[in-house]
């Protein structure tokens, strides 16, 4: 691993990548990069290989074809937690939390990358590990304290309302102190006041954790406040990339967006 | 009455030999949802290096010699250790690589190794039974020492005296046996008397008269129970109370999520391996060797089965599950051979597994409701 990334090297670079399901193809000659600080966002009608494509950056599918590196290492055959290991992180659209575990000890499994005490030093209770427990104490109260969940840090995750599983999700993926923040529609149910919160609150960490984001959004009033930059995709291909404003008015994206409302 | 509660402290310890071997069916299939059928081949391999450590590592050599806790205790952690290794590398060689290839394809290569570890036991140390190497003396509990020279014919005890001696075994070791000096309630009989003097007087080892209270308890199932015990909390704490466990439980919720969370999941599973086989390597030993001296290269089926069927009766993957679904089988199953036929036993066992899948799928304490297999 070069562990030298330069800071003029993108934190995330995707190069043409491709993923084909049978005889389908998800995902087409996706390019992207991301420079430190940025705030992306992934748009497109249903269907159109959002997720797909973090599926591809986090290592849960391989590209057929292309390449992805994240500080420079090229993630190639690394397993999904080496890969979470190297500094990118997410929240997922259907939420997946450890349901069973308390809210606490679900942003306590997201430390995993970043503390590495072996398995004799949680036996033994050496003093190292013993401190390194402090730590992970206080960090995960810290974090769900930011995201206004620190009352419920003992209550079973699951029985948590759904805006706030997205933010403990937001609050794990945090705890693995990511460079790059991929968030799989954040807003996906709240109501205007909710979204508006929430919009803040992805400000204040990205300000926080020195962080960069790719959004998936559908809300798009929502996805254009965060973003300084839009790409769109409809059926696996890059339809239209930029400005938000530019964006909107592109004709391919207007197409790609009636013509799904169109045929429902 | 008393008989009872000596059937129930034996289904007692039956049922915790079962749960020895359940905790590691079903921590895997919690973790993989896999079925590993060669759990019960882990507990007779655990048995064999149990056997090879005393017969010439640590045992009582064949001049003789009392033997001791000592070097039971090191057999128990040579077998662990080298149970724990084979699964974690039956793991890596059989199951890994299946992993996304489907439940059912996993769970054949689970059955081939199982079929190909008994066969390699065959074929290498031979199919015949063997006796295991003595370890501890047996002895049941409570029990007082009634001195032999103070008995006298005619004497009348409230409990049976039973006389403990030893004799040498043809491998030239010595044999721990019993002879009734007095049945309770009955007077001692002259010539009962004297050979039972007679064979104190012989005795290879130290010979002693005991009376028995009616309710006892063998000491090596006792140590089985107690075992048992201390594996149950080990577990509890590394389920619940250390990283390793909090990252075991992520996997078992959701495998994929655990793993873009950086939860290493391969070292994890490797180490669910670990741990399930140490257990059940450790209760090869105490069960197979110890308890019942006698151990072949198809030990491991039908003690592998109950405790299947008994994580399944107690909500496979769940860890108190399946201790308690153990303990309760061994029990009913002892009941039902003491009291209805002993021909039943294990016919009784499997129903209990036909009619819990057909009644409540997810168990005592299960709450995960789906394809078993």
């Amino acid at each position: 691993m070069s562990a030298s990334a330069s800071t003029t090297e993108p934190l995330l670079a995707v190069k043409d990548i491709r993923k084909t399901f049978g005889g389908l193809v998800a995902v087409d000659d996706f390019t992207l990069e991301l420079a430190p600080g940025e705030v992306v966002g992934l748009i497109g009608p249903n269907g159109a290989g959002k997720t797909t494509v973090f599926n591809l950056l986090t290592g849960v599918y391989k590209p057929d074809a292309g390449s992805i590196s994240v500080r420079g290492v090229d993630t190639g055959w690394l397993s999904p937690d080496r890969i979470t290991g190297l500094g990118i992180a997410r929240t997922f659209q259907n939420i997946r939390l450890f349901r069973d575990m308390s809210v606490v000890e679900n942003v306590k499994v997201g430390f995993t990358p970043v503390k590495r005490q072996s398995i004799l030093g949680a036996v033994f209770r050496s003093p190292a590990f013993r401190h390194e427990e402090k730590e992970i104490d206080r960090e995960a109260t810290e974090l769900l304290e930011l995201m206004g969940l620190q009352d419920l840090a003992s209550a079973r995750s699951a029985s948590l309302a759904y805006g706030q599983q997205r933010r403990l999700e937001i609050a794990r993926a945090l705890a693995s102190r990511p460079k790059v923040l991929l968030l799989d529609e954040p807003a996906a149910g709240a109501n205007e006041s909710e979204s508006a919160d929430l919009q803040q609150l992805i400000r204040d960490i990205r300000e926080r954790f020195d962080l960069t984001i790719l959004v998936i959004e559908h809300d798009m009033p929502f996805v254009m406040s965060l973003a300084k930059r839009l790409l769109v995709l409809d059926h696996g291909v890059t339809i239209a990339q930029g400005l938000p404003e530019t964006v909107r008015e592109d004709p391919k994206v207007i197409e790609a967006y009636l013509g799904q409302e169109a045929h429902q | 009455m008393a008989d009872f509660f000596n059937f129930l402290l034996n289904g007692l310890s039956i049922g915790s030999i079962y749960a020895l071997i359940a905790v590691g069916y079903t921590m895997v299939y919690g973790i993989i949802k896999l079925i590993n059928f060669a759990h019960g081949e882990f507990y007779m391999f655990g048995a064999f290096v149990g056997y090879t450590a005393l017969m010439f590592a640590f045992g009582v050599p064949a001049s003789g010699g009392e033997p001791g806790y000592l070097p039971l205790l090191a057999a128990i952690l040579v077998a662990g250790v080298a149970t724990a290794v084979l699964a974690v590398i039956v793991e890596r060689l059989c199951y890994r690589p299946l992993r996304n290839a489907g439940r059912i394809v996993a769970l054949l290569s689970a059955l081939g190794v199982s079929l190909f570890l008994q066969n390699l036991g065959q074929q290498t140390v031979s199919a015949n039974y063997r006796k295991f190497p003595p370890t501890i003396a047996d002895s049941r509990f409570p029990r007082s020492e009634v001195p032999l020279d103070s008995i006298q014919p005619g004497d009348i005890f409230s409990r049976n005296v039973i006389l403990t001696y030893a004799v040498i075994a043809e491998d030239g070791r010595p044999q721990q046996r019993s002879a009734t000096v007095a049945l309770a309630g009955e007077p001692v009989e002259a010539g009962q008397l004297a050979q039972a003097r007679a064979l104190a007087q012989n005795s290879a080892l130290e010979a002693h008269a005991y009376s028995y209270a009616r309710v006892t308890i063998n000491n090596k199932q006792a140590l089985i129970v107690v075992t048992l015990l201390l594996v149950a909390a080990g577990l509890y704490l590394l389920v619940q109370h250390t990283r390793f466990g909090r990252a075991m439980r992520a996997v078992s919720v959701d495998f994929e999520a655990a793993q873009l969370m950086g939860v290493p999941v391969d070292r994890i599973i490797s180490g669910t391996f670990f741990i399930g086989a140490f257990v059940a390597g450790l209760g090869g030993v105490l069960a197979g060797g110890m308890y019942y001296e006698r151990i072949d290269p198809l030990m491991g089926l039908m003690p592998g089965l109950k405790a299947f069927v008994a994580a399944v009766l107690g909500g496979i993957g769940s860890i108190p599950g399946a201790i308690l679904g153990a303990l309760i089988l061994g029990m009913s199953e002892k009941m039902v051979e003491a009291y209805v036929s002993s021909g039943l036993r294990d016919a009784f066992a499997f129903g209990i597994l036909i009619a819990v899948l057909l009644v409540k799928p997810s168990g005592i304490l299960g709450r995960f409701e789906g394809e078993k297999v």
